[in-house]
């Protein structure tokens, strides 16, 4: 069976790229999408997944608060961080309970970066 | 805010001490605008009218989107212009004016994440962390007094027009 995902970004430009890598090139199911930390918190807890990929910079509640709340309410969520913010954003959500973090801009047609990426997800379900 | 004499020269000297490092670095920003259309569009970009920095920026655009970014030292502004020709000519299609500020919004962010791995741009001002963009139609944003650099790329000759301002918090 394969494995799934909710996707969440403010750009609906990016969720369709970031859906179609999951789908076509990870083979996931993506049970659903949202542009905020609240659907984030939503989407989470309807659906289970078996990971969620959160945006950090994003309206109404950020990743990084929408991270928090989902770890509080299932400690064992897979979270992977997906966003354009550099320095200390890395080490904060690792530290808050983030399982993994891919730096955009999405280079799906890099195959080095789509391999890194490939690998960053596969690390989350070895560990 | 009242100030002083001592407190408007401090001011100045600190905006002229950016303006500076700005001067030095003004091929990172025509670089990092390339690098991000490339990126998130799979597009090259030409740098076209030549890069200078400035004391004001001015965009005249029938699209502009502003992102800002801060760090606990700095903030500042992004200034992107595009018109509907150069939008067709990125993405490959006309898009719903809902979906502008989504489409540029995010080559905002890609052009600042593109910025803060230039190590000779973070060496003078550190990271600084992105706002949610902003799209107005038919504007043209003045920004002055600020210490900035401005310029613009081609792609297949269609025009993208970019200013960039920071200052001390």
């Amino acid at each position: 069976m394969s494995k799934t995902v909710v996707v969440v970004d403010d750009s609906k430009f990016l969720i369709k790229q970031i859906v179609d890598f999951f789908e076509k090139q990870l083979e996931f199911q993506v049970l659903g999408t949202g542009n905020d930390g609240n659907e984030a918190i939503e989407l989470y807890t309807k659906f289970k997944p078996d990971l969620i990929t959160l945006d950090i910079t994003m309206p109404n509640k950020d990743g990084m608060d929408a991270m928090k709340e989902i770890i509080k309410d299932f400690p064992d969520a897979n979270i992977l961080m997906i966003s354009a913010v550099r320095g200390s954003a890395m080490l904060e959500c690792m530290s808050a309970g983030a399982k993994g973090y891919v730096e955009k801009p999405l280079k799906f047609a890099d195959s080095e970066f789509v391999n890194d990426f490939k690998e960053t997800v596969s690390e989350i379900f070895n560990q | 805010m009242a100030t002083n004499i001592n407190g408007a020269l401090k001011n100045k000297s600190n905006d002229d001490a950016i303006q500076k490092k700005l001067e030095k670095m003004i091929t990172v920003f025509s670089e990092t605008t390339c690098l991000s259309i490339e990126a998130l569009f799979g597009r090259n970009a030409l740098v076209d009218k030549a890069w200078c920095s400035n004391k004001h920026i001015e965009i005249d655009s029938q699209y502009i989107l502003m992102m800002g970014s801060a760090s606990e030292k700095y903030q500042s502004i992004l200034t992107l212009g595009v018109n509907n020709k150069c939008i067709v000519e990125l993405t490959g299609q006309e898009l719903e004016q809902s979906e502008f500020c989504d489409v540029f919004g995010e080559l905002a962010n890609t052009w600042f994440a593109v910025l803060m791995d230039r190590v000779d741009f973070t060496e003078q001002f550190g990271f600084l962390n992105q706002t949610v963009p902003i799209l107005y139609t038919k504007g043209i944003p003045f920004l002055p007094f600020i210490s900035g650099v401005n310029g613009s790329v081609a792609v297949n000759d269609e025009e993208l027009l970019v200013g960039f301002a920071i200052k001390n918090k």
